[in-house]
C-alpha cells in the first residue's frame, strides 16, 4: 500500500504547534490538503463532511488537534502509515 | 431487532458482510458522473478485542478509496509507549439479515496479515466500534453464535 496523506501529515506536524498555542483549538479536528490548512471542527464527522465539500475526490487529511493522541487497539498487525 | 445466528468456525464467530464507499464519497462520485463502485463482499471475524475494524488492502483498492485520517495503533506487535500510525478508511459496512442491509459508518484500519495467508477467505476484523451498536450471544457448547442489532 503506497504511503498516502504524506503532505498533509508534514504540513499538520509543521502547523501543530501553532495549532496548540491556541487553547481554543484542543480537541478539534483540523482539515488538511497538501500543505494548506482548511479549517478546524468539533469532530471527525464533521471534519470529513467538511473534506468532502472542500476537496471533493481529492485526498484530504483530517487530525485530531492533540499533543498526545490517545492509541485504539487493534488485534492483528496493522499496516503503518509512515 | 435483525439478527444473524451461524456457526463459529476454527477462525472463530464470522460473518457475511459487504463494505461500500461512504455516502459523501458516493455523492461526489455521483456529481462529477463517475461510477459508484460496487459493494464488496467478504468474510469477517468478530472480534471483541478490536477497539476498531479493520479490512485488508485489496478491499479499499477494490472501493477506489485512499485514506482520510491518521490514527495511533497498538497492536499485538508493537513496542509498548510506541503505537504506529495508521491510515484510517472512510466506509460503510453492511451486515445482512436476511433481504435486509443494516448499514454502519466506518472510519476503518487497513491490515495486512490475517492469519498469515493474504489468500484466504477472511478479509475483515469487526470490532467494538461495530458491536457497541449490536448484541453479540456466543454459544459455545453449541459452536454457534448470534449478533442482533437495533
Amino acid at each position: 500500500m503506497p504511503m498516502a496523506l504524506e503532505r498533509e501529515l508534514d504540513t499538520f506536524q509543521r502547523e501543530l504547534p501553532d495549532l496548540l498555542s491556541n487553547p481554543e483549538n484542543h480537541g478539534k479536528y483540523v482539515l488538511i490538503q497538501a500543505d494548506r490548512i482548511l479549517g478546524l471542527y468539533p469532530s471527525f464527522e464533521t471534519g470529513l463532511d467538511a473534506g468532502y465539500q472542500q476537496c471533493e475526490l481529492e485526498p484530504f487529511l483530517v487530525k485530531k488537534v492533540v499533543e498526545h493522541e490517545e492509541p485504539v487497539y487493534f488485534s492483528r498487525n496493522a499496516i503503518p502509515c509512515r | 431487532m435483525p439478527l444473524v445466528t451461524a456457526d463459529i468456525t476454527r477462525h472463530g464467530a464470522v460473518i457475511d458482510v459487504f463494505l461500500g464507499v461512504s455516502r459523501n464519497r458516493q455523492a461526489m462520485l455521483e456529481k462529477h458522473k463517475l461510477p459508484v463502485p460496487p459493494k464488496v463482499g467478504l468474510r469477517a471475524l468478530i472480534d471483541t478485542g478490536a477497539a476498531i475494524s479493520g479490512f485488508t488492502p485489496p478491499v479499499f483498492t477494490q472501493l477506489g478509496i485512499g485514506p482520510v485520517g491518521v490514527i495511533p495503533v497498538r497492536t499485538p506487535s508493537t513496542i509498548p509507549g510506541q503505537p504506529c500510525s495508521c491510515s484510517v478508511f472512510d466506509v460503510i459496512l453492511y451486515i445482512l439479515s436476511g433481504l435486509e442491509q443494516t448499514p454502519f459508518p466506518l472510519h476503518a484500519l487497513a491490515y495486512g496479515d490475517f492469519d498469515r495467508d493474504p489468500v484466504g477467505d477472511l478479509h475483515g476484523i469487526l470490532g467494538r466500534d461495530v458491536l457497541q451498536h449490536c448484541n453479540l450471544t456466543y454459544l459455545g457448547p453449541e459452536k454457534r453464535f448470534e449478533l442482533g442489532w437495533a
